[in-house]
């Protein structure tokens, strides 16, 4: 028996069409996205702190618009406040903060690696004989000649990163003043069906990594001011700096708290040569560590964004791969981002029915 | 001839640009907004609100069109928010235990629908659908929780005429209850 070939075409009804047209003009989006962000990496860098920097703000600038202040006025009076607060900045701490960079450059041009090493063979090969290897010699060498020069290359980052703030400001300030109406905008465009889940979705997400986002500055601010004390006490030098660095270190979980230990040790080992002041800075920042763990971070940090260890040590090391230390601070945050929004994508299509 | 400054000012070409900008962009604008003033005074929530607070409102409600016969929302779903028709018509149904549709109201203009979600995030009671093409005016709860935080005397002025809605329902509920509970009483008098 043979089979009429009417019935062997397949007929696409043209919903079934529709959908696939949406579907494939989605992967080219995706393609072309792929294609468009690599050499935008810059310009999305900028937008994507500045998105941070509002988020962190926007608390403040409802203060002041709740206390009946017209909400342009908020933002320019939050922004002169910050701009006041970095000009203060600049005069009263910069000096120290340069001059501290200043001489710890100068001496590490001038006391080579050799010398330092030197220093430290004395002291450490009396205790342990394995040390004075010259294998190790040559490692810890490697290791300091790479420190030094990733030293240089930051604050020549630094200073073009001057333009970059500029625009920043710019940014950040449009996303402060019409950041509701860009929102509305946003949601506008999406279809009825997905609309009001869209809404409760993009809510939450915005609040949580608002609270969390703000909560980690305010440990960042809390670690740094302890550092800086510990440091100060035990009468290390360039104890500002390496502070400030240890706060903001202190936001990549798991590797940032080294950051900011490291350098304080080696510093206290080339000024003393001993092992004594080494392990004083190694204990504050291990107790400043614990204190944070104890007694700041579950009190602040918002438990819902929480990573698992793993994740967390995936994405540091994916976001360092992709832009070095910033891409190692960003990681946790944008994992975060991923993370909730799609906890409140699962919420949503499970609650509205979607799929079904 | 024509003085230089003369035929820049009156160019027929920038008279009409400027012309068609301002209405197209500014008096559309203008219009859109007093469209939704007229119908927003309607609702009782907004009850005494002048324009500048009626504005307030305006850049935290969303307009939405929909189609004939496309649904709003489904019963079951997470509600965060109030609807206001602002043209066209809209039902609002209930599943009955059988699995059919029951109709509960016809909505018009200037009608709204959906507002106890703006109290809680319990799973909306009714479907709502439109009944020809409609314009919609949705009010969301995450949009009035900023409203309050930024502007609690507006904010509060709205909570108010809200709760004196519900307390208004409360009334008329508490009344059908009593006639029902009279003729019930009465039913079994004669039984």
């Amino acid at each position: 028996m043979t089979t009429p070939i009417s019935s062997l075409t397949i007929q696409f009804k043209p919903k079934a069409i529709r959908k696939i047209a949406i579907w494939a003009g989605a992967l080219l989006a995706f393609v072309g996205l792929l294609v468009i962000l690599p050499p935008l990496k810059s310009v999305l860098i900028i937008l994507v702190i500045a998105l941070f920097a509002a988020m962190l703000l926007n608390p403040v600038v409802d203060f002041f618009e709740n206390r009946g202040i017209n909400r342009l006025l908020a933002v320019v009076l939050v922004f002169t406040v910050i701009v006041f607060l970095i000009a203060v900045g600049i005069e009263f701490l910069a000096p120290v903060v340069s001059h501290e960079v200043e001489q710890m450059s100068a001496a590490l041009q001038g006391q080579s690696s050799d010398q330092m090493i030197g220093k430290f063979q004395k002291s450490l090969a009396k205790a342990i004989p394995l040390l004075a290897n010259p294998m190790f010699q040559n490692e810890l060498k490697g290791q300091l000649d790479a420190l030094l020069q990733k030293s240089l290359s930051l604050l020549l980052g630094m200073l073009s990163a001057v333009v970059d703030m500029v625009m920043l400001g710019f940014i950040t300030f449009f996303f402060l003043k019409d950041g509701r109406r860009m929102k509305k905008a946003v949601v506008s465009w999406v279809p009825n069906r997905y609309f009001e889940m869209a809404l409760i979705i993009l809510h939450k997400t915005a609040q949580r990594l608002g609270s969390y986002l703000r909560g980690q500055l305010l440990v960042a601010a809390i670690v740094g001011a302890l550092s800086i004390t510990a440091l100060y006490l035990l009468g290390i030098r360039y104890y500002f700096f390496i502070g400030v660095m240890a706060g903001m270190a202190n936001m990549i979980p798991y590797f940032g708290p080294l950051v900011g230990a490291i350098p304080a040790m080696i510093i206290a080992l080339w000024d003393s040569g001993a092992i004594g002041p080494v392990a004083a800075v190694a204990v504050a920042f291990a107790s400043i560590q614990l204190f944070e763990n104890i007694f700041i971070s579950p009190f602040i940090v918002s438990k819902s964004v929480e990573l698992h260890p793993l994740t967390v040590i995936i994405v540091i090391l994916i976001g360092g791969q992709l832009l070095g230390i910033f891409g190692m601070l960003m990681a946790v945050p944008i994992a975060s981002i991923i993370k909730v929004t799609a906890k409140e994508l699962y919420w949503g299509f499970k609650n509205y029915r979607i799929f079904t | 001839m024509l003085s230089k400054n003369e035929s820049t000012n009156n160019s027929p070409l920038k008279f009409h640009i400027g012309d068609a900008l301002w209405r197209n962009v500014f008096k559309k604008d203008a219009r859109q907004k007093e469209s939704i003033f007229s119908i927003l005074r309607k609702v009782p929530l907004f009850k005494g609100m002048n324009k500048s607070e009626l504005n307030e409102f305006d850049k935290i409600i969303h307009r939405r069109k929909y189609k004939e016969q496309e649904t709003i929302f489904y019963e079951g779903e997470p509600g965060v928010g109030m609807y206001i028709v602002q043209e066209g018509a809209v039902g609002i149904y209930k599943n009955t235990v059988e699995d059919e549709k029951e109709e509960l109201a016809q909505l018009s203009a200037g009608e709204f629908f959906g507002e106890l979600a703006l109290l809680d995030e319990t799973p909306r009671s009714a479907t709502a659908v439109a009944l020809e093409d409609t314009r919609i005016l949705g009010l969301f709860l995450p949009d009035l929780l900023d409203l309050i935080d930024r502007k609690p005397r507006l904010g509060n002025k709205f909570l108010f005429q809200l709760a004196m809605l519900i307390g208004e329902r409360l009334k008329h509920t508490n009344q059908e209850l009593q006639t029902l509970w009279a003729k019930f009483e009465e039913s079994k008098v004669i039984t």
